[in-house]
């Protein structure tokens, strides 16, 4: 009765620079 | 932070995304930074952009109902991501929906 669940990873943020 | 189940958040007006393959990148126009999010961070940032006012406890749910994780480990690294978010001015508190 229900679809399988995906995979589960920390979520983040990370900074690339100042443009 | 101060962030509780029942806190609603949004995304400031003053930034732009775009997904690129499995990131997504953001750019704050007031501090000119730009920033990326991993696969995960875009999925919560997806649903703050179709639901203005989402809240944390909401956000969490959506979580549990499409990952496979556990939900006291997907409750404390969503405040965390979203405290990140809060700190870099990427989201910000609102008033609660009626």
């Amino acid at each position: 009765g229900g679809s399988p669940k995906k995979a589960y990873k920390t979520p983040k943020l990370k900074t690339l620079g100042n443009v | 932070m101060f962030l509780h189940p029942d806190t609603p958040v949004q995304l400031v007006s003053n930034q732009s995304s775009s997904v690129l393959g499995e990131e997504t990148i953001v750019l704050q126009y007031e501090a000119g930074m730009y920033y990326e999010l991993n696969e995960m961070g875009g999925f919560i940032w997806s649903l703050l952009q179709a639901n203005k006012g989402m809240t944390v406890g909401q956000i969490r749910q959506k979580l549990l109902d499409e990952f496979e994780v556990d939900a006291v480990v997907c409750q404390q690294e969503l405040v965390q991501f979203l405290d990140d978010l809060l700190r870099e001015k990427l989201i910000e508190i609102t008033a609660p929906v009626p």
